[in-house]
Formats: structure tokens, sequence, C-alpha cells
């Protein structure tokens, strides 16, 4: 039997994360800058992924960076600790970040996420 | 920051105290506008970009009631390169001076900027917070040189690196 997501999206000014499920793939697209006012809210979604990543048992996460045009680390350091607690989870699923290559700095941070848990994370454009 | 050389461009911005958060990605954003139609490329512009946020962020963060400024200069080295500066002056808080210093000082003597990046962002996965993630950020992802000194209490980080114009964009 087929489950509903139950993760909502969340809209601040400035900066969005709205999540679709596609069979065994759960997708979130962030939108807009990540940054301080940012930080607390990408905090608690990116636990809330996690949550629901587990609870439908996907086999991954996509996450859509096409559409954001900046983050500081603050807002990089939420994804550090998603990625460390998905490296160590029993049941791990496959990250996979969603690049828009005229966006230079995602090429650099997101590699440096990959290097953190290569065989948890994939960068593409 | 560009010693007795007369930069070509100059922009200076004070605060009496630390800025308000709400102003660092405005003037960020401001700082890549203004340079975006004369750096040759976009990633020059996104590399400046990133270097001011995050040291303007650092202020915001770590700054006890004092003044503090941010400067970014374009200048032309002996040589004839181009070099963008980016320098921020502020108060740290008598308790993240110590660390401010430990850090900048393990940045910029680390052999391997990359490898030092990589043990800052696995740390910082278990650390609440002050992890140095932003200047290890700075000093590996926009290549740009950290150096820092403290004049009393005021601590001033400056952040240079080298960018191509468009041809014929500045006089």
């Amino acid at each position: 039997m087929s489950q509903s997501l139950e993760l909502l999206a969340v809209e601040t000014p400035g900066f969005s994360c709205a999540p679709t499920l596609d069979s065994d793939k759960l997708s979130v697209t962030f939108v807009g800058t990540g940054d301080v006012a940012a930080i607390e809210i990408l905090g608690t979604y990116l636990k809330q992924v996690h949550a629901e990543a587990e609870r439908l048992g996907v086999t991954e996460v996509t996450c859509d960076f096409r559409k954001l045009s900046f983050m500081n680390s603050s807002c990089f350091k939420a994804f550090v600790v998603w990625i460390d607690t998905v490296k160590n989870a029993a049941r791990t699923y496959r990250i996979r970040f969603l690049t828009d290559p005229e966006m230079h700095w995602q090429r650099r941070s997101l590699e440096a996420l990959r290097r953190l848990a290569t065989s948890v994370v994939s960068v593409e454009s | 920051m560009s010693g007795t050389t007369k930069p070509l461009v100059s922009l200076e911005v004070s605060f009496g105290a630390a800025p308000p958060q709400g102003m660092v990605t405005p003037l960020c954003q401001s700082l890549l506008e203004l340079c975006r139609p004369v750096f040759q490329d976009e990633d020059a512009a996104a590399r400046l970009r990133l270097t001011a946020h995050e040291l303007l962020e650092n202020i915001v963060k770590y700054s006890a009631e004092a003044s503090c400024d941010l400067r970014f200069q374009l200048t032309r080295t002996d040589a004839g390169a181009l070099e963008a500066h980016v320098q921020t002056c502020n108060v740290p808080h008598p308790q993240n001076r110590r660390d401010a210093e430990a850090r900048l000082q393990a940045l910029t003597a680390a052999a391997d900027p990359l490898e030092h990046y990589d043990s800052i962002i696995a740390d910082s996965a278990r650390q609440p917070a002050g992890s140095g993630l932003g200047l290890a950020r700075i000093h590996a992802e926009t290549e740009y040189r950290l150096s820092h000194r403290f004049e009393g209490d005021a601590l001033f980080i400056v952040a240079s690196g080298e960018v191509c114009l468009k041809k014929g964009a500045l006089p």
C-alpha cells in the first residue's frame, strides 16, 4: 500500500522548502536565500525530512537547489548535521543534490558536503 | 588593507553597533550587483559575495556593543594584478576573542586548506555553534587569503583574492 506524504512545505520571506513524493523518492525544492533568517526553520525542517524519509522508507531524498541563490555557513551546517545523521543511521538513504551550474557557490559547497559522506551524497547539475 | 596604493574602488559601511541580521543579505547582494558588471566572470562575483557574507555575519554574531565596519576595495598590485579585498573590523566579545584568534591562526597555518576545511566540517556536525565554519569556507571555497590583526580590542580580518575585470570596465 502506498503511503502519503505527511511533510508540509514551509515558507518565510525570502526562503521556502517544498516537498514532493514520487514512488519511493522524496524530493525537496529549496528556493530563495538561506541566510540567518532561515537557519532555525531549515534545521528543524531537515530533522522532519529525515523522520519522514525513515517513516516512508525511501531510498533517496533529492534536494533541488536550482532556485537557491545563496546559503550561508549556518544553513550549510544544518545540511552537515543532517548528512551526519543519515550516514550514521541504521537504515540509510541516498541524498542527491540538484544544482544550477550557473550558481558557482553550489558546486564548491556541495562538493564539500559530498566529501563528508561519499557513500550517501551525490551532486548533479 | 591596500597599504599606500590608491584603491580603484573603495566602499565602506560603518555601524554604530553590530548591524541587525536583516542587513547582511541586502548588503552583500548590493556588493554582488556592484561588481557583477565589471568582473570578468560570475564566479568571481559569487566568491566575493560569499566572503563578504560570512565575514559580516561573524560581526553580527560575535560583536560586543561597539562600532564596526565592512570595507571593500579593489586595488592593483605592483605586478599589475587586480585584487579584491574585504575587511571587517569589530570588537569581539572577550569570550570570543581567543577562539577567533585560534581559528584564524589554524586556518592560515593549514598546509592544505581543503583538508582543513573537511575536518572542520566533520567536527561541526556535533558542535552546537561557533565552529569556525564560515571562515574555513572562505579560505577553502573562495581561495581568498585571510589575514588578521588586533589593534587594542578591535579585530581586523582581511580577505584578499585576485580578480579579472572585463576589458575597459575600469580606467
